[in-house]
This record gives C-alpha cells, structure tokens and sequence, in this order.
C-alpha cells in the first residue's frame, strides 16, 4: 500500500476516520461539532472562560479538531504530562497549529529537540538557577517599589499598563544586562506588535517584523559585548555577557553571534508576557475576593502558597507538538505527522489530581501543577518568574491593603497561547 | 519510610526543595541528586508534601 503523507491525513482526517484509529478498545465518547470545530486560539467561549469547555474535553478525553490543519486536544493532568515528558514522541518543532516556519529558523531552545537542546537548555537553566534568583531579588523589589510609588495616596490604578507589564520589561532589561534605556525601546517594538489590530494574520505579520528587529538589535549587542565585555553591575552578570563568555560542547566552542541572537529574543519573548499574564490573573482573583486578600495582607507568609494555588488555578499556556512516532494517549493511538495541543490550564483543574478543582484553596495539600510545563522543556524561567511575582505580591499587599476590583470598570481577559488580563481596574482606598 | 528521586525524571523545578527544605535538597541549578534516602518518623509528613509537589512526578514514596 502506497504511503500517504501523515501531515496530509492528519489534515483531512475526519473525526469518524480518526476514530478507526483507536486501540486498546477505550470506547471513546462522541466528540460533538463544536470540538471538531474549535479553533483552539480565537474561540470566543474559551476567551470568556475556557473552563467549562476544558471540563468537557477532558470527558472525551482526547477532543479532535479538524481546523488549524487537525490536531488532538490534551486536557488531563495525566494525558498532559505524558506528552510533555515524552520528547523521542512528541517534538518541538512545531509549537502551533498549523505550523509555522521563521526564516530566520528554529527558536533555540524551545522549538530545538534531543540532542540539540540539551547544548543549550544546560546553558541557559544554569544562568537562572535558584541560586542566580536569589541575587536578583533584591534588584526586582527595588523596581516594583518604583513602578507602586507614583500610585500612592491616589484612588485608583490601572494594575496591568502600571505594574504587570512594566515589571517583567524592566527586570529582564537588567537580567540580560541590557544598556540602560533599551528597555523602553524594545517595549515599543512590542507595543507595535501588539496594539491596533485582531486581525491574526496583520498581527502574524507584524510580529515577524518585530523579530526581525530584534534579532538585529541583539545580534548587535552580543558582537558590542564580545569586542568589549563590560564589568556586571552588582556582580550580578547579564544574560547576554554570560553567553558572550559561555564555552558550549565538547569542544568548548564559542557560541556564534547568530545563535546568541537567536537565543537572546527567545529568552525576551518568553520572559515577558507570561509572567505580566500571571501577575493580572493572579490580582483578577485577588481583587475579586476580599477575604483571600486580608490572608495575605496579614500574614505575608502565606504568599508563596497563594502563588502555587493561583498558578494551578489559572495554568495559562497552551502549546503543540508534532507526533514523530506511533503513539498512545489518553487511548488514543495517533501517528507520525499528526499534531497534539497541550493545555496546561485544563491539568490545572482535573478533578482527578485535585479536589474541588474550580474553588481556590491556599492550603490546598497537592500543590503540584504545569503552569512551568514539564520534561526536557520545563520553563528555564519557572524560578525567576516566581520570584517576580511573589515579590510583586508582597510589596501590592503592604502597600495597597485595601485594594479591589472597580465593579464599574470589570478586568478584559482573553486566552489562546496564554490565558492572560489585558485590563484590571483596582480601587485602591479603604471600602 | 523512604524516598527516591527519580534523577531521570527530575527536570530541576525545585519544588520539593521549596516546600520541604529540611527533606530535598537540590543543587545550585534546581536539580536533586539525592537519590534514595530514609526519612525519620517526624519527617514523613512533610517528605509527603514534598513529593507531592512535584510536577513531574519524579519522587517515590515506600513504606515497609
Ligand atoms: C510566569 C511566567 C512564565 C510562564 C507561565 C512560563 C511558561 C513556560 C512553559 C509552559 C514552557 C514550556 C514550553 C513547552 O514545553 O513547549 C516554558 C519554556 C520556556 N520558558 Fe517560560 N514561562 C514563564 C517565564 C519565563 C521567563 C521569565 C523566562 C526567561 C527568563 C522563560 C524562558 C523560557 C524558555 C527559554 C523556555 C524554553 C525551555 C526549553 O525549551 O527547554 N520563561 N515556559
């Protein structure tokens, strides 16, 4: 029999066909239309709250799409960490659905498989370890103390263009050891790419263009370091000088100007958006419950588990990878060439790792969720964006006690990548 | 009681570590490299918890 391409079959697979394909006998529910349907990035009800639908998909509990190309839906905590755990099956060159391919090529580390990616994940989870973390707090306090100041003694705040977005913008400028003052250019590079338009495919456009800036912008400043290294500042060595020092492989190679470059808008994209998403969502919750927030105010302590249990409760990224081997899950056998999404939100609420997985319990006993992922491609940034967002919390507490939402003004939320806030209006006085 | 850290598995979270210091210890990267190791009777609890908080399921737990 003649070989059909899989990418080809996986695309015009229809769900009754896809269901021939099953093994181990799991009678698998029917999907209905809606799931066949779904558009995993723009659908409205999953912009509004993703979690009725997740509920649902995880009864299936393998949805299948026919749009973006096709792709099996992955929702379970189980179904989602046996993915993410497996790289020789599920591969990270494609991260969405349809794929897509930047002329400038694949994103080190991220969209880079074994043995590839162990070169530099090594690298890179090194230059943000515990240890690292730790050093920079007090430098990341320093600038949310700055970014609250002005809002002192006023009545109201804006949380995510005064505090969430701004923060990662201006901890990463000095976690990268960029020139100071660039960090206001590059957040405009990305407001452009961000304001103005839901069409996708201007958007699509408009952020390869944005790439291609800046990746001139750091292949220019990794070739300024490497003629002239510059001393740290607080002994604290940027990102970007210790890649320009870095001795990779075997044969302890420099690394090359175009990879650094490749590696530097990785980390800057990664890094940014994420944790200003998790920092709105985490205050959306806050200031929706006044009773959570006196927790906090009274015993700081309580922060970091509050954290935890934010994290699970709102597990904000959703990513694809390409099936490379035949392979089962969840019951359902899927082939080379097919394509899975991952939804880390939906593990965050699966009744059979927590309890009551839609209330919001502090002293929750299980406080393991994917929010950082999982496997080879656990998030390099998972300790530094925790720290980010603690330290945020704790200064937001001591500074604003009475903060809360403006009923008059409700928070704007969206999901698709991330789940994320673009808009959460607090008041800040005593109610 | 006992614990083992399935090194393979450990992708260097560091949760264990956050939630139950005196039982996990990690290196400067996140990563634990401790192995087995037998956990005293007023430690269990928290060697629980520890085990528990990690996302990738990558510490065991025994009881003879
Ligand atoms: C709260 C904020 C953040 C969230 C929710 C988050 C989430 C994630 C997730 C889910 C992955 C796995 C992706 C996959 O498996 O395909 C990931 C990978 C990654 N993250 Fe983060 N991240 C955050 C912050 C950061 C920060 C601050 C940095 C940089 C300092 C960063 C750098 C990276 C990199 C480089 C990878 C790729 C790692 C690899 O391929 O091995 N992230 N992140």
């Amino acid at each position: 029999m003649a070989e059909t391409d899989p990418r080809e079959a996986a695309g015009a697979t229809s769900w009754a066909v896809s269901a021939g394909a099953e093994t181990e006998g799991t009678a698998h529910a029917h999907c209905p239309a809606w799931v066949r349907d779904l558009n995993i990035w723009t659908d409205e009800g999953l912009h509004r709250d993703p979690y009725p639908q997740y509920a649902e998909l995880r009864s299936y509990p393998i949805g299948r799409s026919d749009r973006l190309g096709g792709y099996y839906v992955i929702s379970r905590y189980d179904d989602v960490l046996a993915v993410l755990q497996d790289a020789v099956n599920f591969s990270n060159e494609h991260l969405f659905v349809p794929p897509t391919r930047d002329p400038s090529g694949r994103r080190i580390p991220i969209e880079l498989d074994p043995p590839e990616h162990g070169l530099y994940k090594r690298m890179l989870a090194g230059f943000f370890s515990p240890q690292w973390t730790r050093r920079f707090e007090p430098t990341v306090r320093g600038i949310v103390r700055d970014l609250l100041a002005p809002h002192v003694g006023r009545s109201e705040l804006e949380f995510m263009s005064s505090v969430a977005v701004p923060l990662p913008f201006r901890a990463m400028a000095v976690a990268f050891g960029l020139p100071p003052g660039d960090a206001d250019l590059l957040r405009g590079w990305d407001d452009q790419m961000r304001s103005g338009t839901s069409d996708l495919d201007a958007r699509k456009r408009a952020s390869a263009s944005v790439r291609v800036k800046l990746l001139g912008y750091f292949a220019d400043l990794t070739a300024a370091r490497r003629a002239e290294p510059i001393a740290p500042a607080d002994g604290l060595v940027g990102m970007v000088d210790a890649l320009v020092a870095a001795r990779v492989g075997e044969d302890k190679r420099e690394l090359e100007l175009d990879e650094m470059a490749n590696i530097c808008v990785t980390m800057w994209n990664a890094s940014l958006h994420t944790t200003a998403n998790v920092l709105g969502n985490t205050m959306v919750h806050l200031a929706a419950r006044p009773d959570l927030r006196d927790r906090l105010v009274a015993d700081p302590s309580v922060i970091r588990e509050a954290l935890e249990e934010l994290m699970r409760y709102e597990s904000i990224v959703a990513q694809a990878r390409l099936v490379r081997g035949e392979v089962t899950v969840g019951g359902r056998a899927m082939r080379p060439g097919d394509h899975v999404v991952t939804l880390t939100g939906s593990a965050g609420r699966d009744a059979a790792v927590y309890e009551d997985p839609d209330s919001i319990d502090f002293d929750r006993p299980v406080k393991k969720h994917l929010m950082f992922g999982a496997g080879l491609h656990r998030c390099i940034g998972s300790h530094v964006a925790r720290m980010e967002l603690r330290v945020a919390l704790e200064e937001i507490h001591a500074t604003f006690p009475h903060y809360r939402a403006d009923p008059a003004r409700p928070s704007r939320r969206h999901t698709g990548l991330e789940r994320g806030t673009e808009s959460l209006h607090l008041l800040l006085g005593a109610a | 009681m006992k614990v083992t850290v399935h090194a393979d598995r450990c992708m260097g979270h560091a949760m264990c570590n956050a939630v139950a210091p005196e039982v996990y210890e990690i290196d400067d990267d996140g990563y634990n490299v401790m192995g087995t190791v037998e956990i005293e009777p007023d430690k269990e609890a928290l060697a629980r918890q520890g085990a528990a908080a990690c996302p990738e399921r990558a510490i065991e737990v025994t009881t003879d």
